[in-house]
């Protein structure tokens, strides 16, 4: 029939699209940039990269101090890492921007660093911008993948370069590894490793999250029924 | 084209609110009991279509369908794309929700664009395809020697009509990501970044999306003339009705 032969083109014409979108889809992401980095002796190190896979080449990192001030400037390379000399013993916040309108945190807390380095002088300490440290804007929650095990976030404990108040934290121990030798040294690479897995399943989508989106979806339906069946009730 | 947090000044964030804020009303007073359902499935869709990655040569960039969308919603896209938009930002870390706003005005405009530039004469035709569904289906019980060799200029006909809606179909999806992409790099371009990272990074690696967009967006307003034209027409109509 005609009708029947005419419908066949088309959905095998969908059929290969979505089949190609399925096969082609990377798991790197271009509407996410993420950033990790953590300290080695007085080197911090780090990369940008997008959540699922592949990495964020040739990208401005800047770096920023406790009070948003801004300590230094550096590059990512081919492979997405790049490299800061800590100059002062306080948190460290990198900020990413791929230019594009992507843009990712991550900050290194005073503790990792080694204890020989001068302390950040930041003035008056009641100037410093508020809980965080760092302005609002740039301690967004929701990209900030909250680092396992460690103080940072709402406590306000950034607001205090001296680390003596500070919780106990997994960067501590990387740091403290590192000043202890080949086998600590090893230790904490291997720290390292784990907390970049962990940082790396926070950021993967999961399949729960896809449905848990859709059922929401379709609640708002629901309460959107609701809405109109109100206002036709009143009209009659 | 999820602008991250704390990338654009506060009056950018707010005329991008303000600017979602109408089309929302907009989209929220052409709502009806038939058309809950119909803006629910498609904001699954909105959802669900950031995960889809393409990914050719250097760029890789996902589906963002709101040239389809804006087809068969008009002005209801503004709302499932603030919902959908939420969500993202809220379960995936996409986006952000200071910048839902802005978001929602750069993906669900072209949208509306497209429903009243391609979706008109979409809606144009659908009435002279359902006449030759009819036609062709009483032809059918015809032989297919006589179909072919007497009504031969018929088929060309029904050929060239649904080559326009796929057509029409194909200029929607792209030109819903081509405005997108202009849009969110005009918005960047105003909060200070440079045009050329702009012009690689968001308009130039979304040009594969546009084809696939086409692609899609063609082959499911072809389906749904022939399958369900009240998708493609019925919200039309339902506006038509209350002006």
């Amino acid at each position: 029939m005609f009708r029947y032969s005419w419908h066949a083109p088309v959905l095998g014409v969908l059929a290969v699209v979505l089949g190609a979108l399925v096969l082609s889809a990377e798991p790197a992401l271009a509407h996410k940039l993420n950033v990790y980095a953590g300290a080695a002796g007085g080197t911090i190190t780090g990369y940008a990269y997008f959540p699922g896979g592949g990495r964020a080449k040739g990208v401005k990192v800047e770096v920023l101090g406790p009070d948003g001030k801004v300590l230094g400037q550096t590059e990512t390379g081919q492979d997405g890492a790049f490299a800061f000399e800590a100059g002062f013993k306080c948190d460290h916040t990198f900020v990413v921007d791929s230019g594009d309108g992507h843009r990712a945190t991550y900050t290194v807390e005073a503790d990792a660093l080694p204890d020989g380095l001068p302390l950040l002088d930041s003035g008056a300490g009641g100037q410093l911008a508020g809980p965080q440290g760092v302005p609002a804007h740039l301690a967004a929650p929701s990209l900030l993948p909250p680092p396992v095990g460690e103080g940072r976030g709402e406590g306000g404990s950034a607001t205090e370069p001296d680390a003596a108040a500070r919780h106990t934290s997994s960067s501590p121990c990387e740091a403290g590894f590192a000043e202890q030798g080949e086998g600590g040294q090893a230790l904490g690479r291997q720290i390292r490793g784990l907390r970049e897995q962990i940082e790396g399943y926070q950021e993967q989508v999961r399949f729960r999250d896809v449905l848990g989106g859709i059922g929401y979806i379709f609640g708002v339906a629901g309460i959107a029924f609701y809405f109109l069946g109100r206002r036709q009730q009143r009209r009659q | 084209m999820h602008i991250s947090e704390g990338i654009l000044p506060p009056v950018l964030l707010a005329a991008g609110a303000a600017a979602s804020a109408g089309g929302i009303a907009l989209g929220l007073r052409a709502m009806d009991h038939e058309r809950v359902p119909r803006v629910a499935l498609l904001t699954s869709a909105l959802f669900v279509a950031s995960l889809i990655h393409v990914k050719v040569g250097p760029s890789s960039a996902h589906l963002v369908l709101n040239g389809l969308a804006g087809l068969i919603l008009g002005w209801a896209i503004f709302p499932a794309f603030l919902v959908a938009l939420l969500l993202q930002a809220v379960l995936f870390g996409f986006g952000g929700l200071t910048t839902l706003g802005v978001n929602t005005f750069d993906l669900a405009l072209p949208g509306v664009v497209c429903y009243y530039l391609f979706g008109c004469a979409i809606r144009g035709s659908l009435p002279a395809v359902a006449g030759r569904q009819a036609h062709s289906s009483q032809l059918s019980a015809v032989s297919s020697q006589r179909l072919l060799t007497t009504h031969y200029s018929l088929l060309t006909a029904h050929c060239s009509l649904t080559a326009a809606l796929y057509a029409l179909g194909f200029a929607a999806g792209a030109a819903a990501i081509l405005v997108s992409s202009l849009i969110t790099a005009g918005v960047l371009l105003a909060a200070g970044k440079e045009w050329k990272t702009l012009g690689e990074l968001l308009v130039l690696a979304h040009v594969p999306i546009m084809v696939i967009e086409g692609l899609l967006t063609g082959s499911v307003v072809v389906f749904l003339a022939r399958v369900r034209p009240e998708v493609l027409g019925a919200g039309a109509m339902k506006e038509a009705a209350h002006v």
